[in-house]
């Protein structure tokens, strides 16, 4: 009965319900178009059984993962020390912004045959397209936190003569950490979408590269299913930022 | 008049010796930017282990004078001389606290006072030890693992009192650090200060606007004009220690100093105005 109270609660029922009307709608309407062009949610979870078993799927999301989060690491690593290093010397930050945007903001497929230029169609390719843009995205959000440092707070550092390195391990980076976890989330999406661009535009492996042949092969549902492990593992990023902003802001007014 | 520019040779050298400090801010980047004359020609000499009290009309300069002491910002003109040498850049000797606490939001009530201690290479068992040391000296010992923003106006000025005390500074140099404390917390506040810097034979520059406060903690008040920031006139406060605000609001002297003070504010102010109206 407990059980059934749950179940009648707004909260539970309606996404459920919501849930089977759009895959029964689904169902209905994939059922009635040309299986080349459309896929069903049955069929979907058929091929997705069938990829797990030949291990073509697991091979594929192992091949992306590896860029992917290499990529990603080695942003970080990178970024935030170039953000700080750009916010807490304006000077050096103001003659690089311009660039970092002016790259940010151009997409990346117009790139693709100038780092085949540079680095070939593999692994270091695609570690590039994750890299450079994931990079770009933590080390401007970082600038930026850094610039935006309380002056009243700079100013109790400088009064206790604290040097450099102190001034950006204690007071410029914790309080750049909003900022930070902001560049993280929108490097992760750049990260995501750069490392299946490799896959789909450079050598074809990895999730990308099932997508790509799957619709070359009007395969839909295998398509569907390279997207659905795709979209599992941007939530996985996601969701471990979630926990990490959790954790730095234990000191925030609005926790506990 | 008689009262005013007392020194006290017979502690021997000066805690802080300030001679000719002029100060001018430009209020923009621009080149024929408006210029404001924030202090000209402040002299003035701070024994050791004297308490003195600035106060004024806001925007006088007691901030900016004070900021001269700590070597946060230098003089345009004059010397700033601390224990006998001539300084033009922060140093252990001198610890400021400020208005509006400077806590760090990110570190708890510990790390915030370990904070002025992690520049000096003392192994970190001893920096704890020091810091806990400070936090019991200030009654914080059930809060050393809390947040700022946890404590009350008064806990976080503790904090700040405590980091101050942990760098063994010889010198405090604190900007109306209780003005943002309720009434009955600040009376319970300064009569600790007294007795801690009474205790460690700490000088202390406290800049107030409250004349109750001035002349209750003051061996001597600096009483600054505005216009440019100039010292107009420092007295002597002549109260036995220890005091408390009970015993001593009745006093004699504490009534004969406040009132002279408040006048003289009170002239300050009414002449500013006819200025302004003229
Ligand atoms: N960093 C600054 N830049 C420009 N003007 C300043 C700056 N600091 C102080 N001033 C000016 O100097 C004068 C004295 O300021 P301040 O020392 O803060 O006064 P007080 O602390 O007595 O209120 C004021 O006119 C103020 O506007
Ligand atoms: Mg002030």
């Amino acid at each position: 009965m407990n059980l059934l109270a749950t179940f009648k609660s707004r909260r539970v029922y309606l996404p459920i319900l919501s849930l089977l009307v759009v895959l029964g709608g689904w169902e209905l309407v994939g059922r009635s178009i040309n299986p080349l062009l459309f896929a069903p949610p049955s069929s979907i979870i058929a091929m997705f059984g069938e990829l797990i078993a030949s291990g073509e799927l697991l091979a594929a999301a192992k091949i992306t993962m590896q860029a992917l989060f290499l990529g990603y690491i080695l942003a970080v690593i990178a970024g935030i020390p170039m953000g700080v290093l750009m916010g807490a010397w304006p000077r050096f930050g103001d003659i690089l912004q311009p660039y970092l945007y002016a790259i940010f903001s151009t997409p990346r497929v117009v790139v693709v045959p100038l780092i085949i230029v540079w680095f070939g169609i593999g692994f270091e390719a695609r570690l590039f397209l994750v890299f450079f843009w994931t990079a770009i995205a933590i080390s401007v959000n970082t600038a930026q936190g850094v610039r935006n440092a309380r002056p009243d707070l700079l100013e109790v550092a400088r009064s206790f003569k604290v040097g450099r390195y102190q001034m950006a391990r204690h007071v410029l980076i914790p309080g750049a950490v909003p900022f930070v976890i902001s560049g993280l989330r929108i490097g992760a999406e750049r990260a995501i979408v750069g490392v299946i661009i490799g896959e789909m535009f450079l050598q074809i492996v990895g999730l990308g590269g099932i997508i790509t042949t799957a619709s070359s092969q009007l395969l839909p549902a295998k398509m569907l299913c390279a997207v659905a492990v795709i979209a599992v593992l941007g939530t996985i990023i996601v969701t471990t930022l979630d926990m990490l902003e959790a954790r730095f802001q234990v000191w925030r007014n609005d926790s506990n | 008049m008689e009262n005013t520019h007392i020194t006290n040779s017979s502690t021997g050298t000066s805690a802080i010796e300030l001679s000719g400090i002029r100060k001018t801010f430009t209020l923009s980047e621009d080149k024929n930017a408006q210029q404001v004359l924030a202090l000209d020609g402040i002299d003035l000499s701070i024994n050791q282990g004297e308490f003195l009290t600035i106060i004024g009309p806001s925007g006088c300069g007691k901030t900016t004078l004070l900021r001269i002491m700590a070597s946060l910002i230098l003089p345009d003109e004059g010397r700033v001389i601390v224990e006998g040498e001539a300084v033009s850049e922060p140093d252990i000797k001198r610890a400021m606290v400020f208005q509006t606490f400077g806590l760090f939001p990110w570190k708890t009530v510990l790390d915030n006072v370990v904070f002025p201690l992690i520049v000096r290479k003392y192994p970190a068992q001893q920096t704890r030890e020091i810091a806990i040391q400070h936090i019991k000296q200030v009654g914080l010992e059930k809060f050393q693992n809390a947040y700022p923003h946890q404590l009350s106006g008064g806990m976080q000025q503790r904090v700040g009192l405590a980091r101050a005390l942990s760098t063994g500074a010889d010198i405090l140099l604190m900007d109306e650090p209780f003005g943002a404390i309720d009434a009955q917390t600040r009376e319970l506040m300064q009569e600790e200060l007294m007795r801690i810097c009474q205790e460690e034979q700490k000088t202390v520059v406290f800049i107030t606007h409250d004349l109750n406060e001035a002349v209750m903690l003051a061996d001597r008040v600096l009483l600054m004009s505005r216009g440019p920031g100039q010292v107009r006139e420092i007295i002597s406060v002549n109260l036995p220690r220890p005091r408390t605000e009970y015993d001593v609001r009745a006093h004699q002297e504490f009534v004969r100093v406040r009132g002279h003070l408040w006048r003289e504010l009170r002239n300050d102010l009414i002449e500013q105005r006819t200025e302004e109206m003229v």
